[in-house]
């Protein structure tokens, strides 16, 4: 869908002053915290460990690429990592802006002992993750976890 | 000549000859789903590359068939590094120019997605106007086998090489006919004859064809020598490709793989030995019918077929398709990268020999676009003109991911001839400004920070130099953004002086460049030389938010036994912090609308970032820029270095937007990184502004950069400003959540 409003406003109409009362009584409603709208990736993600049904993260699903992502997670469960690495280039390849799936990816390289590679697609996944503070969570985690075991 | 001496020739040829593989060359494959950009029509072009063709009822791998928007097709079986991607009999609805629906003909399920066998682009075969596909003796259908033998050599099994009742029959016939009218060559002699002699026709060359051939049955079982007259003989010419062997016939003149095809297929070409010319079904369609109902009534004469297989098969066409006109190094550019970039691992030898089967990211439908566009363009832009000698180079990549999917060198697609994109080293002018100003953002510059466009002199190579603007205007103090957006050189010389030139070469060089020359002032103007796929390596840092990905060409390597030997997987590296790529894209979207490159055409509307660049005198026009899914670079200029008298902006970035337009492009959206903040700023003062002033734009901002740390000491305080960010914000997430 177009963008309802873009980044510049240029001309301020009657409409627009009105909408942004309203916005500002929601935000003097105890909302002044900057509200996530991004959707809220499943509890269990990543999915790996689980067998059966992979779960798919709300809103960054779309049928091919997710598709590939359930094959990709469904072989990093058998331990076919570099069969997951394929499958998931191939949902990036559809994908590219999925931080998700970059961050799998960043699980896959550090199955595969490219620590190094598994933080770089962790650094990659963070900066198309936006305002999703609790997927930059995991992706720190990740990082945090790879530099730990290196330095031990 | 002793005979060890010959035996030992043979030994040596045939065993080379035998083995000579040559590497294989595949396009990417292509992936269809619901929802993905396609149309009919492109998506036939796709099939037809890849050799498909066209059936009533489709019944076996390769076939289709096309009733208005919907497809019926089966692919072929084809080896993956992932594992072997079985054939799949589909049907395909097409909506509008997009994949509606896929479900299997079969079971009726929906298919998610389907990969389809890659079309093959090339081959590195020793002699370049040659093409062979090599089969080893258990791919070899027994019918051909058989038919071979009793048309050509009935006792091929039983004789030593030569067979002298042949000879004798073969001489009475000729002494009757007074003319030569049937050779008395064994398969044997005639694999000999290919092998390792020439056309004369005198008693000594006889002589050693029967020595030859008598050594060869000595060394060599009947199997090999039979699977290498199979994989040998000459059957037709596709303009200047000599067509050899049967696995490639098959291929060329019916579209199937040799052990797809039919009775009478076989029979065609078994009978085309004899005459490859004389014969041929396209130009001879009439001898050649003649002839394959002979070869079908010595089959049937010597029991091969029965009778019923016999009526069936004379009772059938020649062939149903129209012949192959392969993708067969239709891309001679793009085949160039691939060789560089294999012979830094593999030998020469290796790839013409080995048998290796190479598996590329080129994407034949983005291709045949930008080769398209890079002619018609350059043509409508010079017409008759003295600018005709204009030449270009286009390379089209993945945005996120660094595969090559197009590369062009010359406007003229079929000459090949010197590659420009490969190696075309010229200036890239004001290329190499977003380098300048990313160095700029690392030493603490803002979008806002003020520059000064106006004249300076220094000491460049021990010259004095004087630079200029484009437009010769000097435009005194400017915001760091619209001076980058605008391409103003002075402001560019002034920053770049403030930074350090060591600050910039090191930003270009971690952008992907490798500059070791002489550093001084003109390079930040872009007086280096560099190539069209150097210039894509430096952007396409930029393109992917500061992740260095190394350009690739190659996905994977598989040995002649389909034994994966190489795989060049997704590579990442960030180079940059997001937030500074964050505020450069932005620069760089800007660019499109109110910079440089506003004279961009956007029928499909959609948000694109990238930099002009023009060098002295108009010699070069350069364009770099990306959309949400690709990133294409574009170079037009003079062989000989003459002007070509078009701007980055008048030149380069029409052939960048037309084949932009041609393609279906993703909008480019850059997700914001936490740090960053907007601020409306009044584009005169380049202080923040209130929303009411209408002289005013709204910039990102990393918010430790908004109090105190600016270079030019002022800092932008939080006032109306601040409440119309937090209102704005919350407006794009209700937007957000209502697309």
């Amino acid at each position: 869908m177009k963008r309802l409003f873009s980044r510049e406003i240029k001309n301020t109409s009657i409409l627009h002053l009105l909408l942004m009362a309203t916005v500002f009584a929601f935000l003097l409603n105890g909302c002044g915290k900057r509200t996530v709208f991004y959707p809220v990736p499943e509890e269990q993600f990543p999915v790996e460990q689980q067998k059966g049904v992979p779960t798919v993260p709300k809103g960054y699903s779309s049928g091919p690429a997710n598709a590939l992502y359930q094959d990709a997670t469904q072989a990093m469960a058998a331990g076919a990592f570099d069969r997951a690495e394929l499958s998931l280039e191939r949902a990036l390849r559809i994908e590219p802006g999925n931080p998700y799936y970059w961050y799998t990816m960043g699980k896959v390289k550090y199955r595969q002992g490219a620590n190094n590679q598994a933080i770089q697609f962790c650094l990659k996944s963070k900066s198309l993750a936006g305002r999703d503070s609790k997927l930059i969570r995991m992706n720190d985690e990740l990082i945090d976890q790879i530099r730990r075991e290196t330095s031990s | 000549m002793q005979i060890t001496e010959i035996s030992e020739e043979i030994r040596t040829k045939f065993d080379g000859k035998r083995w000579a593989l040559p590497a294989q060359v595949y396009a990417r494959p292509l992936e269809i789903y619901s929802g993905l950009y396609l149309s009919p029509d492109k998506f036939v072009k796709e099939l037809e590359l890849s050799g498909y063709r066209v059936e009533t009822d489709v019944k076996t791998p390769g076939g289709y068939s096309r009733t208005g928007n919907s497809f019926r097709l089966i692919t072929r079986p084809f080896t993956f590094p992932g594992g072997e991607e079985p054939a799949k009999a589909i049907q395909i609805q097409f909506v509008d120019n997009q994949i509606g629906s896929i479900s299997s003909t079969i079971s009726s399920e929906n298919l998610p997605f389907v990969r389809f066998d890659p079309a093959r682009i090339g081959s590195f075969h020793p002699l370049i106007h040659e093409d062979r596909v090599i089969l080893q003796q258990d791919q070899i259908p027994e019918m051909l086998k058989l038919a071979l033998m009793a048309v050509e050599d009935k006792k091929f099994y039983s004789h030593h090489g030569i067979s002298i009742s042949g000879i004798a029959r073969a001489f009475i016939v000729n002494i009757k006919a007074g003319k030569t009218v049937q050779g008395g060559s064994t398969l044997t002699q005639q694999l000999v004859k290919n092998f390792f002699l020439n056309r004369e026709r005198t008693l000594s060359r006889k002589f050693r064809e029967v020595i030859m051939a008598l050594l060869l049955e000595y060394h060599y079982s009947k199997e090999e020598i039979l699977t290498a007259y199979i994989n040998e003989v000459f059957l037709g010419q596709d303009g200047r490709r000599a067509i050899h062997g049967f696995a490639l016939a098959s291929q060329y003149y019916f579209r199937r793989d040799l052990e797809d095809l039919s009775i009478a297929q076989i029979a065609t070409l078994v009978g085309m030995v004899k005459g490859p010319s004389y014969y041929n079904p396209l130009r001879n369609p009439e001898n050649c019918l003649a002839r394959r109902n002979n070869v079908l009534a010595i089959m049937f004469a010597d029991d091969i077929i029965d009778e019923a297989t016999y009526n069936r098969a004379t009772s059938q066409p020649i062939t149903d398709v129209a012949p192959l006109k392969s993708g067969f190094n239709r891309f001679p550019a793009f085949l160039e990268l691939v060789k560089r970039q294999l012979t830094k691992e593999y030998r020469e030898e290796d790839l013409k020999t080995g048998g290796l089967k190479i598996l590329t990211t080129l994407d034949p439908h983005v291709q045949l676009i930008a080769e398209e566009q890079l002619s018609r363009t350059v043509e409508a832009l010079t017409g008759n003109e003295s600018r005709a000698e204009v030449e270009g180079a286009v390379i089209v990549t993945g945005r996120e991911n660094g595969e090559v999917q197009a590369l062009v060198g010359s406007k003229n697609i079929r000459v090949h001839g010197f590659n420009r994109a490969l190696d075309a080293h010229r200036p890239i002018g004001s290329l190499i400004k977003p380098a300048v100003y990313l160095a700029g953002l690392a030493n603490g510059y803002t979008l806002t920070t003020p520059l000064n466009d106006v004249g300076i002199s220094l000491e460049n190579d021990g010259k004095n130099w004087q630079p200029k603007n484009y437009d010769n205007v000097e435009h005194g103090r400017v915001a760091f953004y619209r001076a980058l957006a605008k391409s103003y050189n002075l402001a560019t010389v002034r920053l770049g002086m403030q930074i350090g030139l060591e600050d910039v070469v090191e930003t270009l060089n971690s952008l992907g460049a490798s500059y070791t020359g002489r550093i001084y002032p003109s390079l930040l103007l872009g007086s280096l030389n560099m190539s069209p796929l150097e210039v894509t390596q430096l952007y396409q840092t930029i393109a992917s938010g500061g992740f260095y990905l190394p350009l690739r060409s190659i996905q994977s390597v598989f040995d002649n036994k389909g034994k994966l030997l190489t795989r060049y997987g997704l590579k990442v590296e960030q180079r940059f912090p997001a937030e500074q790529m964050y505020l450069l894209n932005h620069v760089l979207q800007r660019v499109m609308t109110e910079g440089t490159g506003d004279k961009f055409v956007n029928p499909q509307q959609v948000t694109l970032a990238g930099k002009t660049g023009t060098t002295n005198d108009l010699r070069d026009s350069w364009f770099a820029g990306y959309s949400g899914d690709r990133l294409a670079v574009v170079w037009l200029g003079n062989d000989d270095n003459e002007s070509i008298a078009l701007s980055g902006s008048s030149g380069a970035l029409h052939v960048w937007g037309r084949v932009m337009n041609t393609m279906h492009v993703q909008p480019l959206r850059v997700p914001e990184p936490e740090q960053i903040v907007w601020r409306r700023i009044d584009v005169d003062t380049l202080r923040p502004t209130h929303i009411f002033n209408r002289n005013s734009t709204v910039l990102p901002f990393i918010e430790g950069s908004l109090s105190g740390n600016r270079p030019d000491g002022s800092s932008l305080d939080r006032g109306l400003e601040g409440l119309e960010n937090t209102a704005r914000e919350v407006l794009d997430s209700i937007d957000d959540l209502m697309r």
